[in-house]
């Protein structure tokens, strides 16, 4: 149980499997690799949207969504993640097992997922004129609405403008300005060059006949010709600088801090898990220093927490604060920084740290998107290991090595989200 | 104390309840398998709770909006000064706590040491701790709190939504109150809500994962001391008129597309098993008339009048009831009535039996695959039970509903007079 077993469909191709029958549903979830590019990433966004549109056997959402309800409600999402240098154009199904709805409707499944990305609804030798048009001005509302949450609008603006010209600044939704340009022939186009060119990786979590599912997925890729270029995690090299500040105004009654810092440490450093520990430590979850600190004793803030991007070598620290509190909160925050740096920590906090991770590992092992979203996390890394080898690497960091971790990390940018001035 | 195990064999699954002598309810629902055990547990006391009958007396008291939520915070609070969330950390266990408007209940998520934390979770829900200096500390905590949801334009567009449905009943009151009514709040007023509503006759605690049962009533008959009254605590909710309150509520917020929430009111409330077949019965008909497979909504869609965010809600409660059409639009009055049209045309058509039976296929699948994961069965279930009902009575109730039953709903709750619609821009 829980193992990864892989198989290779092809060069670029694999399927992997992780048998687990504790699920009402079968999971599954076709990946398709892109390095990130400013140029790529809107019209890969924009994609994501046309492919759900519609199919050339159910070619409106209308007969899509009718043939999900006829299978159980089983549900379905084209999307676009990103990790770091690589964004990932994502179709995924969960079909309920037949043990719950008396069907089996797994292979009905797969055959969709499969229209979904290599058989779209077309006219005239390009993507359907209204669905592309749709999905544009969709696509726009959506990267618009990021400034409804200014939570995550703080995170992101901080991101981009800590990681300018690097693929951690780029929005992997796309940009509304690069919207103009597409349509449906360009569209179509992009697409016809990368549906066959670009890496593929499909999962399968669930209880079922993964010899037939094997066989169904060959089938239906030997109908393309592939020629695959290897995608790979690539990280960037910046160095430390001035620390940047940037303000931005806006109509609230609470003020968001963003502060970016470079860890230098990546998914693949062998101090990526002492720097996991020690964010751990420092500021992710209810006993860490931020919380308990910053929240708990000073009451400066609502919710202060930070967080890792491993493919990105940043920490990302994120509260909600009084304006009039900002240099304070700053300043806190910091100083617990400062403590984490010093080795100013306790047995107690660095077992209890420990334990936060190992915890949220060993949940990874109840749910199939956490599970297939960690192993693709370190299959794009080159990395693999598994779940039990990732939480005894957790179990043997030191205090040393925490320090040593931390010892490079530089505050490069602080973003604040500020109420309009009188 | 005695269990008695039930069974629901279309979805493959078994529950243990039983009675603790203090009137607590325990739910247990072994998952082998999983690596997660879950706990929740709860309270039948939420914001719309702020008159009742205190215990030990009996004239109604009005207590300030947002308490209960106030003392979900500080119940957090131990006697030796430490937080119950360290212990939490201490034995590896992921705890949180939540207040709706009928209900509060703590929980916590672990893979390891659970028998620990179990007890730990028993325990400080037991023991309120409150002073004038933690209570005067936590004003500072929540009253942020409250700022960051005046800025959340989707609490916004809700709670003007319910303002609108609703005249006098305190479901449209700020779960977490006001700034104001927070400041009133004091160390007495906090311990005569808790000793009414926490009293063990009128709490429930459930327990998923890969469990013994009955290793679980054991540690909860040796935490468990206190002794229930016995007699459920007495909430008065105002008589609340039929119909909308008011049409329509507007207001202003830094958004990028307005945002729209048209809701219709329920007028005739219910409870039990009653309350679930409601509920089922709505799940289908908002399918039927704005569900990704319906006209309106591909209509709507494929126009541009609405995006992937357009979603329904439905709140089916003991003390109010109401189910909500909410999203972004740059036309919301348009998308309002093109709703409001469709409801027309599916009362004057009839409900198609072909799209009907389809439906319910779907929500049978939506149900079964809610025992996917330990936090998502054990609230599911915790929640239902603070209501009356057997969640594990699923497809009993399911059988009931029929094309009649869902057309009488259709024509009885959804009219003019029960609708309203809130706008944010």
């Amino acid at each position: 149980m829980y193992e990864l077993q892989k198989f290779s469909i092809r060069e670029g191709i694999n399927l992997y499997y992780i048998n687990d029958d504790k699920y009402k549903t079968v999971s599954m979830s076709v990946y398709l690799h892109r390095p990130v590019s400013r140029e790529e990433v809107t019209k890969n966004s924009l994609l994501s949207g046309v492919l759900k549109s519609g199919t050339a056997t159910y070619p409106s959402m209308r007969q899509i969504n009718r043939h999900l309800e006829s299978l159980y409600g089983t549900a379905y999402d084209v999307s676009v993640s990103r990790r770091g240098a690589i964004q990932s154009l994502v179709t995924s199904c969960s079909a309920p097992d037949s043990s719950v709805c008396g069907e089996n409707v797994i292979d009905d499944v797969i055959e969709l997922m499969f229209e979904f990305m290599f058989n779209p609804a077309t006219e005239d030798g390009k993507f359907v004129e209204n669905y592309v048009e749709t999905e544009k001005k969709n696509l726009k509302d959506n990267i618009e609405s990021l400034i409804n949450d200014k939570r995550a609008y703080a995170d992101f603006r901080c991101m981009e403008e800590m990681c300018e010209g690097e693929s951690g600044g780029i929005n992997e939704y796309g940009y509304v300005e690069d919207l103009k340009e597409l349509n449906s022939f360009n569209l179509y186009e992009h697409y016809k060059n990368i549906i066959t060119t670009s890496p593929i990786d499909i999962f399968v979590v669930g209880k079922c006949d993964i010899d037939d599912i094997k066989s169904t997925v060959e089938s239906l890729i030997g109908r393309y010709d592939f020629s695959i270029t290897p995608v790979a995690m690539e990280y960037t090299d910046a160095k430390k600088r001035e620390v940047k500040t940037v303000e931005e105004s806006f109509d609230v009654a609470q003020g968001k801090l963003a502060m970016g810092l470079r860890t230098f440490i990546g998914a693949d450093d062998k101090l990526y898990y002492p720097l996991l520990v020690g964010n751990s430590v420092f500021g992710s979850g209810a006993h860490s220093k931020l919380f308990n600190n910053v929240r708990e004793k000073s009451s400066l803030a609502y919710y202060v927490s930070s967080r890792l991007d491993k493919y990105s070598k940043v920490m990302l620290i994120s509260s909600g604060i009084e304006f009039k509190n900002y240099e304070r909160a700053k300043t806190e925050i910091l100083q617990q920084l400062d403590d984490v740096k010093a080795g100013k920590i306790t047995e107690d906090e660095l077992e209890i740290s420990k334990d936060f991770i190992i915890n949220q590992y060993r949940s990874y092992l109840d749910s199939p998107y956490m599970l297939r979203s960690f192993y693709l996390g370190q299959i794009l890394s080159g990395n693999v290991v598994t779940v039990d080898e990732a939480i005894e690497n957790v179990r043997a960091v030191t205090l040393e090595q925490i320090i040593e971790a931390f010892a490079d990390i530089t505050l490069d940018t602080v973003y604040f989200l500020k109420g309009r001035e009188e | 104390m005695q269990l008695n195990k039930i069974e629901n064999k279309s979805i493959g699954e078994v529950m243990y309840i039983g009675e603790h002598k203090s009137g607590l309810g325990i739910f247990v629902i072994p998952k082998p398998g999983f690596v997660k055990k879950y706990a929740i547990f709860g309270t039948r006391y939420g914001s719309i709770d702020s008159q009742f009958i205190p215990k030990g007396e009996n004239q109604p008291v009005t207590v300030p909006d947002g308490i209960a939520h106030f003392l979900e915070h500080k119940m957090f609070e131990q006697p030796d000064g430490t937080n119950a969330f360290d212990k939490f950390a201490k034995f590896g266990a992921n705890a949180n706590a939540f207040t709706s408007f009928n209900c509060t209940c703590y929980l916590f998520s672990c893979t390891d040491n659970f028998n620990e934390n179990f007890a730990h979770l028993l325990s400080y829900v037991q023991e309120p701790y409150f002073t004038d200096e933690n209570v005067e500390k936590e004003q500072g905590i929540i009253g942020q709190e409250i700022r960051m949801y005046d800025d959340d334009p989707d609490w916004q567009v809700q709670f003007n939504l319910l303002k609108a449905l609703y005249a006098d009943h305190p479901v449209k009151i700020d779960i977490a109150g006001t700034v104001d009514s927070i400041a009133k709040i004091d160390k007495d007023v906090l311990y005569k809500c808790y000793n009414t509503f926490y009293d063990p006759s009128n709490m429930a605690v459930c327990v998923v994962g890969d469990v013994n049962p009955d290793e679980i009533a054991k540690i909860v008959d040796e935490t468990v001391t206190k002794e229930g009254v016995g007699e459920a605590a007495v909430s008065i909710y105002p008589d609340e008129p039929s119909g909308a309150y008011k049409g329509e509520i507007r207001s202003k917020l830094d958004v990028a597309i307005p945002l729209f929430n048209l809701g219709y009111k329920i007028n005739d409330l219910s409870s039990g098993d009653e309350l679930l077949k409601n509920e089922i019965a709505m799940k289908i008909l908002v399918k039927l008339i704005a569900g990704r497979s319906s006209d309106l909504y591909n209509d709507m869609y494929e126009e541009g009048l609405i995006n992937a965010n357009f979603a329904t809600d439905i709140m089916c409660e003991p003390q109010f009831a109401c189910v909500v059409f909410g999203g972004e639009s740059e036309k919301p009055e348009e998308v309002c009535k093109r709703i409001e049209h469709a409801i027309e045309k599916l009362k004057s058509d009839g409900i198609n039996e072909e799209d009907f039976n389809r439906v319910r296929k779907a929500v049978m699948g939506g149900f079964a695959r809610g025992f996917n994961d330990v936090e998502s069965i054990g609230t599911m279930v915790l929640r239902n039970i603070l209501n009356g009902i057997n969640i594990f009575n699923f497809h009993n109730v399911f059988e009931t509903v029929d094309i009649d039953y869902v057309t009488k709903c259709l024509n009885s709750i959804f009219t003019k007079e029960n609708m309203a619609v809130s706008i944010v821009s």
